[in-house]
């Protein structure tokens, strides 16, 4: 496990390392594997740095949000870098927002948009796993089958590996669906939602540490299945209706 | 042909949605078995590993000693910038939780620091929790410590709840942890 990276007096955190770099990468495929004229990618571009950014300052204002009268007290911690004042919820929710604003001035909020994000998207899921394994995080159960890992005191299922392989796999469906000759639109990101739904759900049946709900029921299994299943709708429908719907 | 293309889809949309809810309930966790079966690592929702050291004012503690109560366990060295920032702000936790139970214990890396600075720096911030002196470098090892400062929010089973890894943090952040470990049990 390597939960820091020391260059010298410098030490970097690695998962935040991942997912940094997965954007970057992510954001070049999607200009890269877009089937759309140059005018569009300029425009994805934008909305992904948009997002991005706003979603960066949404997080940290829904943090002060959350505790005004110590940032009142010391209003420099308001522009630090300290990443331990961010609020990853609120900027979520932020860059969604600001996303979907972006693209409704643009005109983008189409199925094109969706397929153009979705090399970025891809890319982000296999750096969810790689950050796993990293940080030692998302481990697996307790396991005497001869492919368990030793980790954290224990033989274990090596779910950090489960979802990198999960990730390269969506990473590879999105890849085939974007090169294939006339893709209907809206399918490369239908055909990833099914196939990323599908590793978590396999991968987190294998965890050790998760939220329950009743009878042992693991709360991320659950999303992942209503993801699954909107992801076969959504793909059933795009079928059903090929074209742009811009 | 366009209709047993979408009969194929049909078939296998329902194949993949069955096997899902299959997996789901055969992958269903038993939470008693889970908590039975703890063993103590450094990671979040693992036994904090346990540890017994001298502090700076010669006492001798163990963190199993303070199994009931909401534990903050800070790695630090009087050399390293974002521990000496983040201290002033461990002390407000301190002062301000100390009531509802919070213990902190702010594991100092003696082994590669200097002790007088130690003493002019917790003199110097009016620190009053205890300053467990780890000369050996044996809670290092035994946190499989990357980098300073790291911090561990252990609630009162003695389970990790949450590691911060480098700094400085800042008393928001303290409180935003601290707050789910000191509701429960009380």
């Amino acid at each position: 496990m390597f939960p820091t990276i020391q260059l010298g007096p410098l030490s970097i955190q690695t998962p935040g390392f991942v997912y940094l770099a997965g954007f970057w990468l992510g954001s070049t495929l999607s200009e890269k594997w877009g089937s759309q004229p140059s005018s569009s990618t300029k425009n994805i571009y934008n909305l992904v740095f948009t997002s991005f950014v706003a979603g960066f300052l949404g997080a940290r204002l829904s943090y002060i949000g959350s505790t005004p009268q110590w940032f009142l007290k010391n209003p420099q911690a308001a522009v630090s870098l300290n990443s331990t004042l961010l609020d990853p919820v609120g900027g979520i929710l932020i860059a969604l927002l600001a996303g979907l604003i972006f693209s409704h001035k643009n005109d983008m909020l189409n199925r094109d948009t969706l397929d153009s994000l979705t090399p970025l998207l891809a890319v982000l899921n296999l750096s969810l796993g790689i950050s796993h394994l990293a940080s030692g995080k998302a481990y697996g159960s307790m396991t005497d089958l001869p492919w368990g890992i030793y980790l954290w005191g224990a033989s274990r299922h090596p779910t950090q590996i489960f979802e990198i392989f999960f990730g390269f796999l969506g990473l590879f469906v999105t890849w085939y669906m974007t090169h294939r000759s006339h893709p209907e639109s809206g399918e490369v990101f239908a055909s990833f939602l099914i196939t990323a739904s599908m590793g978590h759900l396999i991968t987190a049946g294998f965890r050790s540490e998760t939220s329950y709900l009743l009878w042992g029921i693991r709360i991320e299994q659950l999303v992942a299945y209503a993801i699954l299943a909107f992801g076969l709708w959504f793909f059933a429908y795009v079928r059903g209706n090929p074209g742009s719907d811009s | 042909m366009k209709a047993t293309i979408d009969k194929n889809r049909i078939i296998f949309s329902i194949l993949l949605l069955g096997f899902g809810a299959i997996w789901i309930w055969v992958t269903r966790a038993n939470p008693d078995e889970v908590s039975q079966t703890r063993i103590s690592a450094p990671q979040e929702g693992l036994l904090a590993p346990d540890f017994s050291l001298s502090t700076l004012d010669g006492k001798e503690i163990s963190l199993v000693d303070y199994r009931g109560s909401p534990v903050l366990v800070n790695l630090w060295a009087s050399w390293c910038p974002p521990c000496r920032k983040e201290m002033p702000d461990i002390q407000k936790a301190y002062e301000t939780y100390t009531e509802q139970g919070l213990v902190i214990l702010a594991v100092n890396a003696t082994h590669e620091d200097n002790l007088n600075s130690v003493k002019e720096f917790v003199e110097k911030n009016n620190l009053t929790f205890p300053i467990p002196l780890d000369t050996t470098g044996e809670v290092n090892r035994l946190y499989n410590l990357h980098s300073l400062p790291t911090t561990y929010f252990i609630n009162r089973n003695g389970i990790i709840e949450k590691i911060i890894i480098g700094g400085p943090m800042r008393f928001p952040a303290i409180e935003k942890h601290l707050n789910g470990m000191l509701e429960e049990g009380q």
